[in-house]
This record gives structure tokens, sequence and C-alpha cells, in this order.
């Protein structure tokens, strides 16, 4: 099966285990990953604050290079994935500007996925389940939501958007028992970092130790921006793992680490652990 | 030559601010057959109907326009004032140039042109109409009454009292409805059960009144006068007769662990139970889908353990055509459990609870025994729990957001917070109270002076603002929120929440509403015949409205609209016979071909197929006949018939086309 790729910039600098790891992955779930051709920047958190239509104009450019492929969208970065969701739900809404932009409605009806989405359906908890040849179930992870890829709900239309379960059926299906706990759609900050580091901090803080208090591990996300906040940012005596859910499935399917670009995280102890297990 | 006179409203300034009333009027004197035109500033007031009587008189008028406002709320007025006057009610017509054109269109949008094309159509039409004639109908002097809470009781009573037989149909095992569950009332602190209560029994021991609980609605066909309600009465497995509620069944039914639907699922109730002990009747019921006996078939234990052998699993439903003039619908309201903000994770955590579940909480014969604990802690056999420390209510848990649940206020739920803050202050005094508000409506009878006293003498900390998420946190439930008043956020370690979540209409009512041919609006609630002037009648004749099932009422407000309901259906059922309303489908027999299509698109089910014979070759033929009690005058059958064979009375072709006519000339 063919999926238009969007790897969003993050791939090539923060997030280039998110990137290596989920291309890797798709590679061994048989998924033919084919990237969109000339993409350009989603705009991420900045553009559609600088003007009313740069989300939709930016995007719409990015939907109609995919439109080619005639395939289902992955955009693995939540921040990419929550802009063309938003630029199809803007130019939905809008038509005069869809024609403005001269978009036609098939490019808004594409399918956009993000990745726990994709690996839902491709292969799907019950084939995922036999396929795990690698005991992980040492990790107790907190699947960690963030808040791009569930919101707004309107324009996602992903999981629940306050009470999401997609992650923790995917980890469980990998073998592991994530921990109930409670700060899985808190902000990590996100592009505030630049800004209020200070902000950012307190706010890594909160989710890092609510997940250490609910007796986590490690975390699980699947945004480079949360994983990068979380990763810099922890202030606390007992540092706590972050990882990609790509690299945790990777790997338990059996993909060497090294691939998974497991080596470039800040905090790798429990993974490497796993190596040596 | 007809002799018709036109009388034109300005409505104080309703019409007459778009529409130049007095050139309306001037301009019909000019039509033809029109003999008399004035216009006045309330039409529908007694000199405004004084000045039509005369002048029907005076000019001795054959027929009448009155252009005013819709015919849904002044047709029966205008049509006494006519036969007041001797006239015939069906020669007057009326031009709506309030509804369909001052409050729709500016007078720049040529309103007057508008309002004088409408009063030319009706000038045509009337011209056209003929005189028509009531029938009588029988009445069956019965009230069917449906839902056994505060507002079906209260009807239920007074129509029982003014000499009426009603059946009172309450689809639970008891009757009481949601007051039962109730601790005390808002703003006098009356405890519910001891108002509530005698009236149960009194309903019990009325001689007028017949009470069939478990039962519901399943049909109702009919007309006003002559209604046929058939009621499912579910099988029960116990001998309502025989049964004395002595207990023996539940104490020994090992199935033990149901949640209790009365205690709003905060306490269990064994398989074979009565909802609450002040239940009438005092007889259990068995939970079918529980029940060991009636699912695996063994058990038994009820029925070993019944002294009067009032135990029956064979028994079944049973179907009841019960005939009736009148039904009352009281079918109230539900409260939504708490699913609508994943935020608060309601289900998660046992300390947050619904305003329902702290109502059994505090109640004496609740599920703690009266004992306000937080749930986590309650220990049912030791009969005891911790007392919570901190405890924050969150107002408006759903109602007033358009975004995750109802647009509208549900009116109840700040003044049964601040009592049940009261109530919380007066068990645990030093318990810390917090109650997140948007705003406080406490508009009634001593309810301002009730939420002041327990702002002052009980201290409870209004907060106005909104909960933004609730997090366990160690052993207690973190809540944050903002307060807008102070513009900052607010975190607060709580042992108990009490979310005071919307009431909705039930879902099951919009079978009931289909069944009864009544209206209900977008969020389910029942329509009133009018909202102001006739809100205890549908449009359906014959069928009433009581308590809560229109909007979310309080105690008083439902007890009010079951009296109202009741006179209602007194005054109906008090007349020998009723009077039809002429303006209804009628088949040429002659022309009637039989093909049945009329049968088919009758929203009314009001036409049906009988066999003729010719009088001369005594050939047996079947043809449509209209029921004139159940033909509401749609004119559906009319459009669909292929041979033009049924015609509306009032609304014949001669006299729509009179008014088109006017209208494109």
């Amino acid at each position: 099966m063919t999926i238009a790729y969007f790897p969003g910039c993050s791939a090539a600098s923060t997030g280039r285990e998110f990137a290596e790891s989920t291309e890797a992955l798709c590679e061994a779930l048989g998924l033919a990953l084919v990237e969109i051709p000339d993409w350009n920047c989603c705009g991420a958190s900045s553009a559609s604050v600088l003007s009313p239509h740069l989300n939709a104009s930016l995007n719409s450019r990015n939907l109609r290079q995919a439109a080619a492929l005639d395939a289902p969208i992955l955009a693995p970065c939540a921040a990419c994935y929550n802009r063309l969701k938003t630029a199809q739900l803007e130019l939905r809404e809008n038509p005069a500007l869809a024609a403005e932009l001269g978009v036609p409605a098939s490019v808004l009806a594409q399918r956009v996925m993000n990745l726990p989405e994709l690996l839902l359906e491709h292969p799907g908890l019950e084939k995922l389940s036999e396929m795990v040849k690698v005991d992980l179930s040492y990790l107790h992870p907190g699947a960690y939501y963030g808040c791009l890829m569930l919101r707004p709900p309107k324009a996602v239309q992903f999981d629940d958007p306050e009470q999401p379960t997609s992650m923790e059926r995917i980890l469980r299906a990998t073998g592991l028992e994530p921990v109930e706990w409670y700060a899985r759609t808190e902000c990590c900050g996100a592009s505030l970092a630049g800004t209020t580091a200070r902000m950012v901090e307190h706010r890594v803080g909160k989710i890092v130790s609510c997940a250490q208090r609910c007796e986590a591990n490690c975390l699980v996300a699947a945004c480079p921006l949360c994983v990068l906040n979380l990763e810099s940012r922890q202030t606390g005596r007992e540092p706590l793992p972050i990882y990609y859910l790509s690299e945790i499935v990777g790997a338990a399917i059996g993909l060497e680490p090294t691939k998974l670009g497991t080596q470039r995280h800040l905090l790798t102890r429990a993974l490497v652990a796993a190596k040596q297990h | 030559m007809p002799r018709t006179g036109v009388f034109v409203c300005h409505c104080g300034t309703n019409i007459a601010k778009s529409v130049d009333v007095k050139r309306v009027a001037e301009e019909a004197a000019q039509l033809p057959g029109v003999v008399y035109s004035t216009d006045y500033t309330y039409m529908c007031s007694g000199p405004g109907q004084d000045m039509i009587q005369e002048a029907v008189r005076e000019h001795k008028l054959d027929s009448v326009v009155v252009a005013s406002c819709s015919p849904r709320l002044h047709e029966p007025t205008f049509q006494r004032c006519v036969e007041g006057a001797g006239m015939n009610a069906y020669l007057m017509e009326m031009a709506n140039i309030r509804e369909q054109v001052s409050w729709v269109h500016g007078k720049d949008e040529g309103a007057t042109e508008k309002a004088m094309d409408l009063v030319r159509s009706a000038i045509a039409k009337v011209q056209h109409n003929v005189p028509l004639y009531r029938q009588e109908l029988p009445v069956t002097r019965r009230a069917v009454v449906i839902g056994g809470g505060i507002a079906g009781i209260q009807a239920a009573l007074d129509i029982a009292d003014a000499g009426v037989e009603v059946v009172l149909v309450e689809k639970s095992p008891s009757i009481g409805g949601r007051m039962a569950q109730f601790d005390k009332t808002f703003p006098t602190l009356d405890c519910a059960a001891c108002i509530l209560t005698p009236k149960m029994v009194e309903v019990a021991s009325n001689p007028n009144i017949r009470l069939l609980t478990w039962s519901e609605v399943e049909k109702v066909e009919g007309f006003v006068g002559n209604f046929n309600v058939t009621v499912r009465k579910k099988a029960r497995y116990v001998d309502v007769e025989a049964c004395v509620g002595c207990g023996e069944c539940w104490a020994k039914c090992p199935v033990k662990k149901i949640p209790s639907e009365f205690n709003a699922e905060l306490g269990p109730r064994a398989a074979i139970y009565r909802p609450f002990p002040q239940a009438v009747p005092n007889v259990p019921v068995i939970d079918k889908e529980n029940c060991i006996y009636l699912t695996k078939g063994r058990c038994g234990a009820c029925a070993k353990a019944c002294p009067k052998q009032c135990i029956n699993y064979e028994d079944q439903d049973e179907l009841e055509v019960i005939e009736a003039g009148a039904v009352v619908v009281a079918t109230g309201f539900e409260v939504e459990p708490g699913k609508l903000y994943g935020e608060y994770g309601y289900g998660g955590h046992p300390d947050l609870i619904t305003g329902m579940q702290f109502e059994r909480m505090v109640n004496v014969s609740g599920p703690t025994g009266g004992h306000l604990v937080r749930p986590s802690t309650w220990d049912p056999k030791q009969e005891e729990g911790e007392e919570p420390k901190s405890v924050v209510f969150i107002q408006c848990c759903g109602s007033r957001d358009e975004e995750k649940g109802v647009p509208y206020c549900s009116k109840v739920c700040c003044m049964y917070t601040a009592k049940q803050a009261l109530l919380l202050k007066e068990k645990l005094p030093n318990a810390q109270v917090y109650i997140f508000y948007i705003d406080i409506r406490a508009a009634g009878k001593g309810y301002e002076e009730f939420i002041n006293r327990v702002q002052d003498e009980f201290q409870a900390n209004y907060i106005r603002g909104r909960v933004s998420e609730i997090v366990p946190e160690d052993d207690h439930l973190l809540v944050r929120g903002v307060d807008t008043l102070l513009a900052r956020q607010v975190e607060i370690d709580a042992d108990l929440v009490i979310m005071a979540t919307p009431l909705l209409a039930r879902d099951d009512v919009q079978e009931l509403a289909r069944n009864l041919s009544i209206q209900t609006d977008k969020h389910g609630w029942i329509t009133e015949a009018h909202p102001k002037l006739r809100p205890a009648e549908t449009l359906t004749d014959g069928v009433f409205l009581a308590g809560a099932c229109i909007f979310p009422r309080d105690i008083p407000e439902s007890v009010a609209s079951g009296g109202a309901a009741a006179a209602k259906v007194v005054d109906l059922l008090s007349k020998d016979h009723l009077l039809s309303v002429p303006t209804v489908s009628v088949i040429d027999e002659k022309l009637c071909a039989g093909c049945e299509t009329c049968v088919g698109v009758c929203p009314f089910t009001a036409i049906e197929m009988v066999e003729v014979e010719d009088p001369r070759t005594h050939e047996k033929r079947k043809i449509a006949r209209v029921n004139e009690g159940l033909c509401k005058g749609c004119g559906t059958c009319a459009v669909a018939c292929p041979s033009g064979c049924p015609s509306l009375r009032g609304f014949t072709d001669e006299q729509i086309l009179a008014e088109l006519d006017a209208l494109c000339v």
C-alpha cells in the first residue's frame, strides 16, 4: 500500500529519530512511503497567527501536491497533521477562499492521517500483536497525546479529545501495559520554548511529575514538538525517558534500535536496557 | 353582491410601525363587495370586537375580513366575535399582516403593499365562503394521565376530585417520580418525602383513580373525547393484590449488586426489588434481565421466601385498551448522567458525583443512610466512610454550553446546588464548600434570599467561572478552574465534587409524541399549543401537558401545571358532547374509485375504507370515508387524490383559486 508521506521540517532536524523510526516501521509493515513532491512548510503554529489565510494557502498547496499520488497522506508530526486538517476545514467552510486558491473539492476530501491512526488500520491491532517479537513489558509507559493531535476536535476529528484511547490500544497490542495517568492531553508548551522558556519548564514539570506519581517509567508520544520539550525541559531529579510511538512499536516487532534512531535521544536509558535484556 | 366588512388592526405598533394601516383600510374600501372598512389600535380588545359586531349589524355584513395577526393566535377570538353578532363563524377570514408582514418586512420594503395583497386575497376568499356547522361528538368521561411524578399525581388527584375517572399510567414500579428521590426542597427546606408521600397514598386510595404502575402507553388512537389508549402492563412476576410488601423476597434474593436506579446507581439493589420503602404500590417487581430464575431457570429463592405465594414466574406482559376522553402527558425529564465533559473524567473517580447522587447520599433512606462521605471510602458493612473536608460544586455542567451540552439554562440547578451546599454545611459545619457558577439565577419567591443565606450564614464560597479539568492527585481530586472576577486560575484540592448536570427531554417521549400527534422542539421538549396563552394544551385536541415534559420546571411550577392540565380535562369532560371542527375533508362518494391513495397519505389515519351498495344495481364497492373526529383538515388527501374527490371544507378549490386570482391580478 502506498502512503503519501509528509515528513515536515522536524524530520531533518530535532525530530530525526521520529522520521527514521516511522520510515523503518512503515517499511517493516509493508507500507510504501512516497514523499510528497516539493512539499513546503506547513506554517506550524506561527503562520495562522500572522495572516488569516496563510495557513490555508500553504497547506492547500501541500494537499494539491499530494493529490497526484492518489494515496492517503501520513503526517507523523502532530503540528503538520493539525495544520493540514485545519486547512481542509477552513477551505470546506469557506468555498470562496477555496475557489480563490484554486483548490478542488477532491483535495479537501483527501484522507490525512497521524501515526496512531495509521497503525490502528495498518496493520490493525490484531495483526500488530501477532508481529510482536521483543518483550517490552518492563516498560510502563504513559501515553502522551499533547494537544495538536486531538484539538480542535472539529478540525482533526480523531479519537476522543478529552479521554483518548488510541495510543493505549496500540501499546497494549504491542505487549506493554500503559499506566492510567491524568496529564495525557495537557499542552507541553509547544513553541513557547523560544519566548517563555520558564512557562514550558513549568508545563513539562507538571506532566512529568504526574506521570511519575502514577508510576510510569517512560512516556510515549507521537509529536516532535512534545518530545523535544519533554526531553530537554525536565528539571526533576529523576529523569523520565520519552519515546516516539514508532520507536516502541518498531522495537517490539524486532527492528534494530539504531535503525529506529534511538541513540539520538537525550534520555534513553530504558530502551538501552531493553537491548541488554 | 356580497356585503363584506374589513377590519385592519394596528396591534399597537406591532403592525403599524411598518404598515400604513389607514391606507390599507382605505384601499380595501374600494374593492368590489366591500361595504365597510376601518382600522383600530387593538382589534382583539373589547372595543375592537364591539366595533366589528356593530358594523355587522349596522351595515348588514355577510362576510368579515380581519387583517391582524396569525389565525393560530386569534381565529377563535374573531369567530366568537362574529357569531356574537349573529353571523356564521366560517364567514370570517383573517389576513395575517403581522407575522407575515410587519414582523418580517420594514416600512421601505413594500410592507404596506404586501399587507394590501393579503387583504385583497382574504376578501376574495371570504366572498366564496359558505356557512359551516359544527357537529356533536360523544365524550368518554375518563382521563388517562401518563407519568406518575408530582405533576401527574397532582393532575390525577385534581381530576379525580372533580368526580372524573382517572387511569394513572407509570412506567417504573412506583409512582413518586423524581421528587421521591430528593431529600429536601428549596427554598423552604420541606422534606420532599413528607409532602409527596401523602399525595402518593391519596392516589392509591382515591376510588376514582386506577393506578397502573410498571406499565407503558404503547399506542394512542382516536380523537378528542374518544381516545383508545393501549397500555402494556409489563410482567411484574408479583401478585399486586396479594403482596403486602413484607420484604422477605428481596432479603433472600441472591442477586444483590445491581446498581439501584432510584439511588442514582450509588447503591445496590436485588433482582426483585421495590425502588424505595415508601413506594406506592408497596409491591416489588422482578427485573427479568438480572433474575437468575428467569434467565437460567434455577434459583426460586424469592418464591420460597414469600409467605403469601405472590411470586409467579410465568407472568406475561398484558395489553389493555383504555377508552378515555382526554390524555395528560406528564412524562417529566431525564438528568444527564455526567458524561458530557471528558476532562472531568466522570466514571473514573468515585468521589466525582452528580447532583442526583448527592441528593440520594444526603437522604436518610439513601445508600449511606444519610452519611455524607467520600464514596471511595464508604464501607457498607461498617456503614462508615471518611467525611469530606473540602467540597466543590460545579454548576452548568452542560447547561448553557452549545459546544458540549445544551444551549438552554436548566433552571433548577442554581437553586438545588445552593440547597445541597446548605444541607452539607448543616451536616459537616467544618467542611469548606466551593461553588463554581456562571451566573446565579434565583428568580422565584424566596429564592434570592435563600442564595444569600447560603453565602452569608453557611459561608459557601461562590467562584464565578468554570472548571477546566479534574485530575486525581494523591488521594484527592485536584479541581482546576478559573475565577473570572479575580482573573485568576484556581486550583482546589477536593475530597468530593458534585456536578449539576443538565436536565434533558426523555428519549422515549419522541415515540409517545408521534403517537399523540403532538410536537417536540429541537431538544425534544414537548411543544405547547401556545407558549404563553395555552401552556397546558397541545395542538392535538384532548391532549394536555403537565410538569417538566415541556421544559425544566421546579416543584411548585410542576404542581401548578398539573392542576392547570386537570382543570382543562375537567372542563372538557364536563360537557355532554363536543363540537367538531367543520373544516375537515369530505369525500365525494360518487366519484371515489376506492384506490386508497388518500388512506396512505393521511398523517392522522383519519380515512378508512368502507363498503357501500349501489341503491339501484345493488353492486358492492369499496370507497374511502373520512372520520371527522380524527381529520385535522390538513388537505393532504385533497391534493393526492387522482380524481379530486376529497374536498376540504372551508378550503375548496374555488376558494383557494379566488385567493390566488386576487393575488396575481
